[in-house]
């Protein structure tokens, strides 16, 4: 099977751990760059997790910092989701092998200039990496064959009540993709929190066996934590959602809709504002992911999990 | 509609008349008539169409329904920021598709709306219930220039906003959007709310067999409705292919005094005045993890369509 490159950018965080779970394990991928940007946790944080992630699943693609701010908005995180380091939890390896020296644009610059072929990125944190990419070089857009995010929501948001924290966190830089003309996969909260992993599937995720396997299901364990007090039944992996989408498509349900970033609203400011109904003569510039089959997800979940088979690397306990 | 037992609900209308408005006053009489209510006083605003012609309007609807004794105030004639724009492709360019009515005899009133919904709720302390079926207005100066009416109101019963979507602009629903300063101050007034948004209001509908029946009723009502409804059902049906014709404006009336055949939730829910993009939204924090920290309105989710259209097609078939 042929390989599809793509480079994984993200703010991990424990829903983005599980989103790389997936890509290196997915025999369809081949992970050319990942990129930290500052989200749930400050960049120091998030560009550790990062690494150590790499290192524990394995992935040999070069690692760098990416963003340590937004483009204008102030910096917010999200330790109430994802604890102190940003991946709290399981203890984790140390990182196998220094940082790549490259800033995290440059390296996914380097990425898209080298490869034969258009690369997909799969964004799970703010998009300031992405939209700095698209505005310093705008000339490599045609090395992007697709951006495929979790963000926003077309019908409500979580960390405000229209906004979700991805685009909350940076809506100048979603403004930026959102307008890029690239094409666009957008993994909002409308399908992201039906993206339930609940206590009753975690035993089925430990029985896989392997290290990754009880590391994600301590992972789980903390990331439930949360949610569980805010009344959700499991916790809502969102970030994976990014990848199943571009491997897994059968399992979900999308729409094809024109989306605007709302920039200065009182309110709505970050909110992913879709046309559903064509009252603007916009055309549909994003695939909007709306639904998900969640048993399958559990299923892929396993499945993926079960690629680790064998590895096992020294944690920092 | 059994409750009878309990203090008489008093009823003020605030509307931009407009054909589902006529329904809804219609449906107002209806439920005086049965005893469910008592109507205090209409007020008019600018919204649908100008001032001038939804202040006739309604004085006409109630002659019409020979119920001219009930005063009708002249509001406001214009938003209180934005810009106005009328909506005649909904309502015709006189609010009621172009159905002519007989003039009202009755006398015009002069005293501004806010002023008689102030003497009346100030005659009646904690028992006026003010439902708005437009553009919120005259509500909003009343608010500011009486501060104790807050105090007053039993509660504020709204036909606008969406928790999801819109009408005007994918945000936006039109009473909330033609003036969402207005709207703000009244979201924001302590009063107790009911918001009959987009959410449930688009499940309030006469379907195409009641329409039918209005249709080959020789009453003055039921010709009103379904020669001024045309263009609404055409805008329906070219939307989503559904042949009914929706009557918004009834659910907050209905509401008012059978809430039972209606589902909602409490929620903070506030109005996007800014955002170039989102203007006019109503920000509902009912399924967010973040929350306003304020529950001030019950968002109205779902009806009992059969029974809500029994009601309305017997108010307008009544008249």
């Amino acid at each position: 099977m042929k390989k599809r490159p793509v480079i994984l950018d993200g703010d991990p965080g424990h829903d983005d751990a599980i989103a790389w779970v997936f890509a290196q394990a997915d025999p369809q991928l081949d992970i050319k760059a990942v990129v930290s940007v500052a989200g749930n946790q400050t960049i120091v944080k998030t560009t550790r997790n990062a690494h150590r992630i790499c290192t524990l699943l394995g992935i040999e693609a070069p690692v760098a910092r990416g963003a340590s701010r937004p483009i204008t908005a102030d910096p917010v995180t999200a330790g109430n989701w994802h604890g102190e380091s940003g991946l709290d939890g399981p203890p984790m390896p140390e990182p196998d092998r220094p940082l790549c020296p490259l800033p995290g644009v440059e390296l996914m610059a380097k990425v898209l200039r080298e490869s034969p072929e258009p690369v997909m990125i799969i964004a799970t944190g703010p998009l300031t990496n992405v939209a700095t990419l698209l505005t310093t070089y705008p000339s490599l857009k045609s090395k992007i064959a697709r951006i495929s995010i979790m963000g926003g929501g077309v019908t409500h948001g979580n960390w405000k009540p229209a906004a979700e924290f991805n685009i909350f966190e940076d809506p100048e830089a979603a403004w930026i993709v959102f307008h890029a003309g690239l094409p666009l996969t957008m993994c909002g909260l409308d399908v992201t929190e039906k993206a339930l992993i609940t206590p009753d599937d975690f035993p089925r995720i430990l029985s896989v066996g392997n290290q990754t396997a009880r590391i994600v299901e301590g992972w789980l364990q903390f990331f439930y934590r949360f949610p569980m007090q805010l009344g959700y039944s499991g916790a809502p992996v969102h970030d994976p959602c990014a990848v199943l989408i571009q491997t897994h498509p059968e399992i979900f349900r999308t729409r094809e809709m024109y989306v605007d970033i709302e920039l200065e609203g009182e309110y709505t400011r970050g909110a992913t504002v879709a046309d559903f109904r064509g009252y603007s003569d916009m055309k549909p510039n994003v695939t909007v992911v709306m639904d998900i089959d969640r048993e399958k997800y559990i299923d892929l979940l396993v499945e993926a999990l079960a690629f680790y088979d064998g590895r096992e690397v020294p944690v920092n306990e | 509609m059994n409750e009878q037992s309990r203090e008489i609900p008093l009823i003020w209308i605030d509307a931009d008349t407009g054909v589902d408005d006529a329904a809804a006053l219609m449906t107002a009489l209806l439920l005086e008539k049965k005893g469910l209510l008592k109507l205090m006083g209409i007020s008019a605003v600018c919204g649908n169409v100008e001032l001038e012609k939804t202040f006739e309007n309604a004085r006409n609807v109630l002659y019409m329904a020979g119920r001219e004794d009930i005063k009708v105030w002249p509001g406001a004639d214009r938003p209180r920021l934005v810009e106005y724009h009328p909506a005649y492709h909904v309502h015709g360019e006189n609010g009621l598709g172009g159905e002519i009515l007989q003039e009202s005899p009755a006398p015009r009133e002069t005293k501004p709306a806010w002023e008689a919904l102030y003497e009346c709720a100030k005659a009646h302390p904690g028992r006026l219930e003010l439902i708005l079926i437009g553009p919120e207005t005259n509500a909003s100066i009343a608010l500011d220039l009486y501060p104790d009416l807050t105090g007053l109101l039993k509660r504020i019963l709204v036909m606008g906003g969406a928790e999801y979507g819109g009408n005007v602009t994918s945000s936006a629903e039109f009473n909330i959007w033609a003036d969402p300063h207005a709207a703000q101050t009244v979201f924001k007034s302590g009063v107790p709310l009911v918001m009959c948004g987009l959410d449930v209001t688009m499940k309030a509908f006469l379907n195409a067999a009641e329409m039918k029946e209005i249709e080959s009723h020789p009453g003055h009502g039921s010709r009103l409705i379904s020669r001024a409804s045309t263009r609404a059902r055409e805008l329906m049906r070219a939307s989503s292919g559904e042949t009914a014709y929706v009557v918004h404006d009834a659910c907050p009336v209905i509401y008012a005094v059978c809430p039972k055949i209606f589902t909602g939730a409490e929620a903070g829910v506030f109005v996007e005045t800014r955002g170039p993009l989102t203007r006019g939204k109503t920000v509902s924090d009912r399924i967010t993890d973040i929350k306003f920290g304020i529950k001030n309105a019950t968002v109205v989710l779902d009806v009992d369509r059969e029974r809500f259209a029994g009601i309305v097609r017997e108010a307008i078939m009544s008249v």
